[in-house]
């Protein structure tokens, strides 16, 4: 189904109307240029969008931001809110890697400091961080009732471990910590898959990014956040691994079997669900919060070993390197937020699945020394090209529920990448650009060439021109480990 | 033919084919390997009794290759034969074969995150059986 058949209409150069029509309860608002729409013919994302807008309780629009592709049930880039009285919460629509997300570290140290040993630091980050499929680092072993406190607690418990310190707390979203959660809603099978996976990368499109600040836009926010040119950055980008992915699952099974038992149409089966006030909605959320607070936990750790990774190589102490954390954000989850519907406060559960939260300036759950510059946002870009750093704005909390973007989406297939890798080096080709990468197997790289992915610049445009967020900085890529 | 890979944008899918039920499920087993692990070959060091069910067959093949999908990830654990003992459209009992995760004679491909019920749907042409599975990658 490409946007022709379904209906979209323009309102403007940035944003489409998909109108309501057959069993959907509101608009399908799609945030995006021409050319980003063009490329998603035949994806059937905009069915997606226009089925999430079926589903009970949905509040306002059926919403995609410009770095939407097709998921499963939901889109990918999508979002949906509820309300609480008789609206609806679906694992689908905060998918499989709950919490997946992106911590961004600033530093004191300039690109040419990091540039005389780029082979040693790749080295040496490879090492300190497992990355790739069964890699984990057997000094970082939990019994099951430790795994308990660890995802009740959030990455406080990683602080009281001994990784990275409180000053990082409130640099992420929620205090990296959601309240509602209930270990005894995660299963044992969820707790096995996720014991030896703590503190890893994983594989596919994770990694940690170490880049330089490429170019600002926004003078004194950049200044505000840390950011100068030219500066060394990190990105870290990984999620709740296999015990975010089996609660998943479990879920999606429980609420495959009670969707009908609650009466509920459903236009996908992949759209399962439950009642927020259902026994089987409020189980979900206090397992997807431990899912959540694994993933705050698992970057938390893994900036600790990225510092002390960079104290080794650079022989500098925290002071001299500045690395600090200015934010850390979700990209697929789950969350009950107030908002203002029909002009009156609201409590809502809101479902970003590969999208950000991006609050505006003034919004209370910010940390201070945010509070009158709105929360950044995150947007990494492929291994070759860029990623950008974005606040969010008074436009976007009214419009998206204070959302932007998460990334570029792929537009080609792990197959035809590494048909299109054969014959090539792309480790030597972007090696000659400055970026040099180490992953677990070729295969990983091939797969993520910057080619397989759409170009970020052109996602994050859309929402700037939009107004739903606002550019600070770009950021480029200089040394990559992937799983 | 026991099965192919199918391309797919973000994840990864597998076409599989079985005379009968039985051999579907055999054959997925050995696709799901496939998609795990990239060079290495599989010895039969060990066994492990496998038993799940479900309430229909096509649930059944999502829970039997989810249950692959656990063992490795838990006990490491590769297998290259799978012998059925019993099975019915909702229940199966069965007897893999294989070893268990040996970085230095192994080496994996791609990380599965969960198996999916995306496009599954167990048609039968003559004695054929054939299916997708998509898996989250």
């Amino acid at each position: 189904m490409n946007a022709v058949t379904i209906g979209i209409e323009k309102i403007t150069d940035f944003k489409w109307r998909i109108p309501k029509h057959g069993g959907m309860r509101v608009d399908g608002i799609v945030y995006a240029s021409e050319k980003l729409l063009k490329g998603l013919s035949g994806d059937q994302c905009l069915q997606q969008v226009a089925n999430v807008a079926h589903l009970p309780g949905i509040v306002k629009h059926s919403i995609a931001m410009p770095d939407i592709h097709w998921g499963y049930g939901f889109p990918i880039g999508g979002v949906a809110a509820f309300r609480l009285e008789d609206g609806v919460v679906s694992p689908g629509g905060v998918g499989y890697d709950i919490n997946c997300g992106v911590r961004l570290l600033r530093s004191n140290i300039h690109r040419d400091q990091a540039r005389e040993k780029p082979k040693e630091l790749l080295a040496a980050l490879f090492q300190n961080i497992p990355t790739g499929v069964g890699s984990h680092r057997k000094d970082l072993r939990l019994s099951f009732d430790q795994m308990k406190k660890m995802v009740r607690e959030g990455a406080e418990w990683a602080v009281s471990q001994g990784f990275g310190s409180s000053a990082d707390i409130e640099h992420i979203e929620e205090n990296g910590q959601i309240q509602q959660a209930d270990p005894d809603q995660v299963s044992q099978r969820a707790y096995e898959r996720g014991r030896d996976q703590l503190g890893t990368i994983g594989s596919g499109n994770h990694f940690v990014e170490v880049g330089f600040v490429d170019e600002i836009f926004d003078t004194e926010a950049a200044e505000a956040l840390g950011l100068f040119k030219d500066h060394v950055t990190v990105i870290v980008h990984t999620g709740s691994r296999g015990f975010g992915y089996q609660i998943c699952d479990d879920y999606l099974r429980v609420m495959d079997s009670v969707t009908r038992k609650y009466g509920i149409e459903l236009p996908d089966r992949q759209l399962a669900c439950a009642p927020l006030h259902s026994m089987e909605g409020k189980r979900y959320l206090g397992a997807m919060a431990c899912g959540a607070n694994f993933a705050f936990n698992n970057r938390q750790i893994i900036t600790h070993w990225v510092r002390e990774t960079f104290e080794k190589v650079f022989g500098m102490g925290p002071r001299e390197h500045g690395l600090q954390t200015i934010y850390d954000v979700c990209h697929n989850i789950a969350k009950i937020e107030k908002h203002t519907v029909d002009g009156k406060e609201t409590k809502l559960c809101v479902h970003r699945k590969g999208a950000t939260r991006a609050f505006p300036p003034g919004h209370e759950s910010l940390p201070q020394a945010y509070r009158a510059l709105g929360q950044p946002v995150l947007v990494p870009g492929d291994m070759g090209r860029y990623s950008y750093v974005l606040l969010g704005t008074p436009r976007g909390y009214e419009e998206t529920f204070g959302t932007s973007c998460h990334g570029a989406g792929r537009i080609m297939s792990r197959h035809q990448a590494k048909k299109s890798a054969r014959g090539r080096s792309i480790v030597k080709e972007l090696e000659s650009q400055g970026i040099h990468i180490m992953a677990d197997g070729y295969d990983t790289i091939a797969e993520e060439m910057p080619e397989a992915y759409k170009d970020v610049a052109d996602v994050v445009d859309v929402v700037h021109e939009a107004g739903i967020g606002k550019k600070v900085a770009r950021l480029k890529p200089f040394c990559v480990i992937k799983g | 033919m026991r099965y192919r890979v199918i391309d797919h944008t973000s994840d990864v899918g597998i076409k599989i084919y079985g005379a009968g039920l039985p051999e579907l499920f055999k054959n997925s087993a050995a696709a799901f390997l496939n998609i795990l692990l990239a060079k290495g070959k599989i010895e039969t060091r060990l066994e492990e009794r496998i038993t799940v069910s479900a309430s229909d067959t096509e649930q059944l093949l999502v829970i039997w290759l989810s249950e692959l999908l656990y063992l490795f990830d838990t006990k490491k654990l590769l297998f290259n034969n799978i012998e059925i003992e019993e099975f019915s459209d909702t229940q199966i009992q069965a007897v893999a074969r294989g070893e268990l995760f040996d970085p230095k004679k192994h080496r994996l491909k791609t990380e599965i995150k969960a198996v999916t019920y995306h496009g599954l749907k167990i048609e039968k042409k003559g004695s054929l059986y054939s299916t997708v599975v998509i898996f989250d990658i």
